[in-house]
């Protein structure tokens, strides 16, 4: 079965057999190993990734299910090299011993603070329900927590999983499943203006026309790889690579997203 | 130490490689042309094998190979047993080496449990390797099973090993037992208890998993495996399993995700990729799920007891008797048999001064899952039955418990004390644990809780344990009496760069102990170099010393010692050519800051770094002198060392439902010397939690047939983050006189004390009921029993 | 609706001179303003009159937001502006309220692909995005 999804912020086609755990098509296949297998059935958490921004377990679902979603591992969370303030609380803290439910438990809790600005200790423990640690006895896995709820003040600052980058995941979607109504209707602002070097465009239904033009160029468009991730306020810079029909490209966007609609966006390819 | 880095809590250096998954265990390692094994197992405890029919699962997609015993027979020996109960005569499943066997890795003719493999496959893939295994037809004659010891001990009892007559390992002593019984005879007071300490399984979070590769030109083999032991898991496979040089195979342990006793085996997946990696002359990776690790890798405890303890009214304790059946399973595990004995026998007298002792053991084979060591090993069983006894004997004379552990309690002064049984207490204050444990809960005020409690519907208990918990495995010439088949000590070298960086390399082998931060500040300490400028390697045979591995809280009090002393010599070397290049005597220096002077002149000095580049260089260094700065110290201890602790637990009981609610848990320690407090505490909130798993959820079951009903995560629960309090530390410290370090081990103390303090307390919360024993784990169905004894 | 049909204006390469286009636009007049400040180094003028108060500047080197960071910013830029010398001006486009242009030039880094997106509120910027994209890799 041929699926497409976004793994953090990297667009995939794959040709899956169905009975594949997503986990293993994580591991297996895109080989991103920071994703665990503990147990296998569903009790351990070692296997958890964001899946539309919700923590799933990945070891629970089918490959097959992930279609049209976007999955964050924890190869997502942080650029390589780097931790955010709650993988660096971990480290503070000492709540990892032999670090094979780190992961699990990293976006188990990016999703609980995502969720809630303050979690109780009591909150924070239940949340945990689903995450197995047989050497750190728990006990500085929560204190990790209540150090970076500290450090950040609030979740938005904890994780990548921020407003911004979900929308424009949503936005990616539309796009690439070449649903324009929902693109535009749900992404742009009634009076939305994109610049590009071929003209600006202004308003919704100019935009469709725009997008639907440009849909029906560059057909089975696929973003092969997100390079730059830029967010600041309200406004988001990115740099893709973008292949389709046409070929390869290198584009580049920037977007001012007021209320949760683009107002502004300029785009360019080189 | 002037102690700037050592005994400071430094965030570790491993972890952001864990926080942001980049760090690989075996099962995220991905080799060109890897190809993937299965293992079928028997779904019978105990069967003939009548044929076996792999001829459909070779036609499947993918499939490259299928073998069972019968092709392994002549190309492989059985798995030998290397920890033996010393001193006694002991019975053991056959080796052609005249060392104790463990069976084959593949049976051909007789299974003997639930995961005994009958078959293997490789495939393509690792579901195309599924997929095959159900295609292998093997036809069983099914037998009768024995699950426990008493069971397989019993006449009549169906036989596991024809070697084994009676299914009797070995009947193992320690102690007088004559002095024991007229002690026990003429006493006052005798108390006495049955119990089970039951079955668990160890469960790490990472399953185990093997992956081989062979290198048909050089007749190579690197294996990369999920081990604690990598060094000592070479050497067995090597010569006693697959009858290959030594330096043909290469064993690499990448990041082990836990193991809590049960990856210091060989296991029958690592000769079997092993094998197909030269037979397919491909890489061959097996990895275990989480049902197959709970049917096949070692479990722990299981010690069928029956304890006396005697004494006088006023609380003096004269003798304790202890005989017990431990429930080896179907196989002796690598270090299975010497666990069951001497580390639960030796232990029962815990820190208490009794002046008669004795421990029978019975160890016999069954159809379960082999026996193997579970962190707190022997000593968590033995301070289960010695606690709950204590507490017993205390109710009978109508003593407070904490009176009865003082008026027993071995003092500081009589160290060291040897207490009857084998073990040589090295130091350790026993009273002043106690004393501050009791002073942390408030224990005088314990009383007015309990009533409140009450007032609400609810039944408060408090519990104590306190107990000596021998770490440190050990002195090579007292573990040979033991039954060890091998060497103990511990190896580390040290080389000091020209750069100024400074590689260690040593044999013990971490799953989450923090080797790579604790042992650079030891280095750190004594060398004056930066801990960012220090590596720690271990886990590959390549280029480490040949050291034992990690286990039995061994690292810090062994492998320590050993990068403590290679310091040592580092600095008598660069000495003398520090000395030489200032043209001073080399009783004239000083070490300090990682710079030699001239003594009474600061400043005629020269850096370590400027030593170590003249050695370097060697241009110019002292006669008789060696160019570069190396040096490797192979380190035996003179003997254990003794860690102690007391541990207090406040449970509530809901009378209506059982359930237990753990309130507080205080825990005080020694430990020795600390090297990094910070990683100690996470040693000692992860020990405890282990020993409340057992206390509270955990339970292999099996059924008469010898099935594992508690075979997932499902069935078998594990201690999460809910309902746990903040556990309540504190250390005293009594440096151990036999390490230069003064430490002693730290990784099982949490778990050796937890069980019977939950114990303890869950008892005196259910004193009205008149409760006198549950055996764990203390399920809310089992409290509530206890309480209405007659149902509802 | 189509506000301003597209028109890319390719300009001839001047090593010497930051940029010439025709100036023949509003926002053509505003960016050789632009220009042109920041070739005198008067940041005063130039936060003051072509930024509003509540700018940001978007990049995947930094960013800023508002006027104090925006002194700050352009004080810590001049060091690099010695280095920064717009070899041509590739493309170009503006509508009422935005434009936009790619251009090459030479930087500290070796000869650099950049593109630079303003939007203007008041007839000032209100979001600056840039970008760049190395031509020429410079190898240690
Ligand atoms: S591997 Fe998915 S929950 Fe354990
Ligand atoms: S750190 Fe080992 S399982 Fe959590």
């Amino acid at each position: 079965m041929r699926v497409t999804f976004t793994v953090n912020h990297q667009s995939h086609t794959l040709d899956l057999e169905p009975r594949v755990l997503l986990v293993d098509v994580l591991r297996d296949h895109l080989h991103l190993t920071g994703v665990k297998i503990g147990c296998d059935t569903g009790q351990c958490g070692a296997c958890v990734v964001l899946m539309d921004g919700v923590s799933v377990k990945s070891c629970a679902l089918l490959g097959v299910q992930a279609d049209g979603s976007s999955i964050t591992t924890i190869e997502g969370v942080s650029e390589k090299g780097t931790m955010n303030p709650l993988q660096t609380a971990f480290q503070a803290a000492h709540a990892v011993q032999c670090g094979f439910c780190t992961p699990g438990m990293i976006m188990s809790l990016t999703d609980l603070l995502a969720r809630s600005a303050q979690p109780s200790e009591a909150e924070i423990r239940a949340w945990l329900a689903g995450n197995l640690c047989r050497c750190t006895g728990y006990e500085n896995v929560v204190r990790a927590v209540n150090a970076a709820l500290q450090v950040a003040g609030s979740p938005a600052h904890l994780v990548t999983e921020t407003p911004l980058r979900k929308f424009y995941d949503s936005h990616l979607r539309a796009m690439l499943a070449g649903d324009v109504d929902a693109l535009v209707d749900a992404h742009y602002s009634a009076d939305a203006v994109l610049t590009t070097f071929e003209g600006v465009i202004s308003g919704r239904d100019a935009l469709k026309t725009y997008f639907r033009d440009y849909l029906s160029v560059h057909t089975d468009l696929v973003i092969a790889a997100t390079e730059r991730f830029v967010e600041f306020g309200d406004s988001i810079y990115t740099e893709t690579v973008v292949r389709s029909a046409r070929g390869v490209t290198h584009a580049y966007n920037a977007f001012v997203v007021q209320d949760g609609r683009v107002t502004h966006q300029f785009a360019g390819v080189k | 130490m002037a102690n700037k880095v050592f005994g400071k809590p430094i965030k570790r250096k491993e972890d952001p490689a864990f926080i942001q998954g980049a760090a690989p265990f075996v099962a995220d390692i991905h080799l060109p042309g890897m190809a993937h094994m299965e293992i079928l197992r028997s779904p019978h405890a105990h069967a003939r094998i009548r044929s076996i029919d792999t001829s459909e699962a070779a036609k499947m997609p993918g499939v490259l190979k299928v073998i069972t015993g019968h092709d392994l027979v002549g190309r492989m020996k059985p798995l030998p047993c290397v920890w033996i109960p010393g001193g006694v005569e002991s019975h053991f499943p056959l080796h052609p080496q005249d060392i104790p066997g463990a069976g084959m890795p593949l049976q051909t003719d007789h299974v003997r449990f639930i995961g005994d493999g009958v078959a293997a496959v490789v495939a393509e893939t690792r579901y195309q390797a599924m997929d095959a295994l159900r295609a292998i037809r093997v036809d069983y004659e099914v037998l009768p099973a024995v699950t426990t010891p008493e069971a397989a001990l019993a006449e009549n009892a169906p036989q596991l090993h024809d070697s084994v007559p009676g299914n009797l390992n070995a009947y193992w002593t320690c102690g007088d037992s004559a002095s024991t019984d007229a002690a026990i005879a003429d006493a006052e007071v005798v108390v006495e208890l049955d119990l089970l300490n039951q079955r668990t399984i160890n469960s790490p979070i990472e399953p185990r998993g093997a992956l081989a590769t062979f290198d048909p030109v050089t007749d190579e083999f690197v294996l990369y495996a999920s081990t604690q032991s990598p060094h000592n898991h070479r050497l067995i496979l090597c010569y006693y399993v697959l009858n290959i040089s030594l330096n043909k195979l290469r064993i690499i342990a990448p990041n082990v995700g836990g193991s809590f006793g049960t990856k210091g085996y060989v296991y029958p997946d690592m000769p079997l990729v092993l094998f197909m990696a030269r037979e397919l002359k491909r890489p061959i990776k097996w990895q275990d799920s989480r049902q197959g690790y709970m049917r096949s890798t070692v479990q722990g405890r299981d010690h069928k007891q029956r304890a006396v303890l005697a004494g006088t009214r006023d609380g003096k304790i004269t003798a304790l008797r202890c005989t017990s059946h431990a429930n080896l399973g179907a196989y002796p595990s690598t270090i299975g048999p010497g666990v069951a004995t001497a580390m639960m026998g030796r232990s029962i007298t815990g820190p208490y001064a009794i002046p008669a002792a004795f421990c029978e053991v019975y160890a016999a084979f069954t159809n379960t899952v082999p026996l193997g060591a579970q962190r707190g090993s022997g000593r968590s069983e033995a301070t289960f039955m010695t606690e709950r006894l204590v507490d017993l004997f205390a109710a009978e004379i109508g003593m407070d418990p904490a009176e009865v552990r003082r008026r027993n309690f071995v003092q500081p002064g009589d160290m060291p004390y040897d207490n009857g049984l084998g073990w040589l207490y090295d130091s350790g204050d026993y009273p002043e644990l106690l004393e501050r444990a009791l002073r942390q809960a408030g224990y005088a005020d314990l009383p007015a809780l309990k009533e409140e409690a009450k007032a609400r519907g609810r039944r408060l208990g408090v519990g104590l344990a306190s107990f000596v918990a021998v770490s440190g495995v050990g002195p090579s010439p007292r573990m040979a009496k033991e039954g060890m088949l091998g060497g103990t000590w511990e190896a580390a070298s040290i080389r000091c760069e020209p750069t100024g960086d400074v590689v260690a390399t040593i044999g013990s082998k971490p799953h989450g102990q923090s080797h790579d931060t604790v042992f650079a500040q030891i280095i750190s300490e004594r060398l004056g170099v930066a801990v960012d400028r220090i590596s720690i390697r271990h886990s590959d045979t390549m280029g480490t010393p040949f050291g034992q591995g990690s286990y039995g809280s061994r690292s810090f009090s062994m492998a320590g010692p050993a990068l403590y002393l290679t310091c040592d010599k580092i600095l008598q070397k660069a000495c003398l050519a520090a000395a030489h290049k200032l043209n001073a005597s080399p009783d004239e220096m000083v070490f300090e800051n990682g710079r030699f002077y001239v003594d009474g002149q600061m400043d005629r000095g020269i850096t370590l770094l400027e030593t170590t580049l003249a050695l370097w260089y060697a241009w110019d260094i002292p006669d008789g002198v060696e160019p570069c700065l190396e040096a490797t110290t192979f380190w035996d201890a003179p003997d254990f060392n003794y860690p102690s602790g007391a541990q207090i637990a406040l449970v509530e009981v809901d009378p209506e439902t059982g359930e237990v609610e753990l309130k507080r848990f205080i825990a005080v320690s020694d430990v020795g010397v600390i090297g990094n407090p910070m990683v100690m505490e996470g040693q000692l909130h992860g020990g405890i939690v282990h020993g409340l798993g057992q206390a509270l959820f955990e339970q292999a079951i099996y059924d008469d047939d010898g099935n594992l009903i508690s075979d997932t995560l499902e069935r078998y629960a594990l201690p999460k983050a809910a309902g746990l309090p903040h556990f309540e530390l504190d250390f005293v410290t009594s440096p151990t006189p036999h390490n230069p370090l003064g430490a002693k081990g730290a990784g099982e103390i949490g778990t050796v004390g937890a069980t019977a303090a939950v114990g303890n307390a869950l008892c005196d919360a259910l004193r009205e009921y008149g409760v006198r024993h549950i055996d764990m784990p203390f399920t809310p169905e089992k409290v509530w029993r206890a309480i209405h004894p007659h149902g509802g | 609706m189509i506000v301003s049909p597209g028109a890319v204006v390719p300009l001839t390469p001047d090593p010497n001179t930051h940029i010439k286009i025709a100036v023949d636009t509003p926002m053509k007049r505003f960016y050789e303003e632009h220009v042109t400040l920041l070739d005198r180094r008067d940041f005063e003028t130039l936060v003051r009159t072509h930024y509003h108060e509540d700018a940001r500047i978007v990049s995947t080197e930094y960013l800023v937001n508002g006027h104090a960071e925006l002194f700050k910013h352009f004080a810590k830029y001049t060091g690099l502006m010695d280095y920064l010398k717009v070899v041509s001006t590739d493309k170009w486009i503006e509508s009422e309220a935005t434009f936009a242009f790619e251009a090459t030039a030479r930087t500290q880094w070796g000869l650099t692909r950049v593109h630079d997106a303003f939007w203007l509120r008041d007839g000032r910027i209100i979001r600056h995005f840039t970008g760049s994209i190395p031509l020429v890799r410079f190898v240690r």
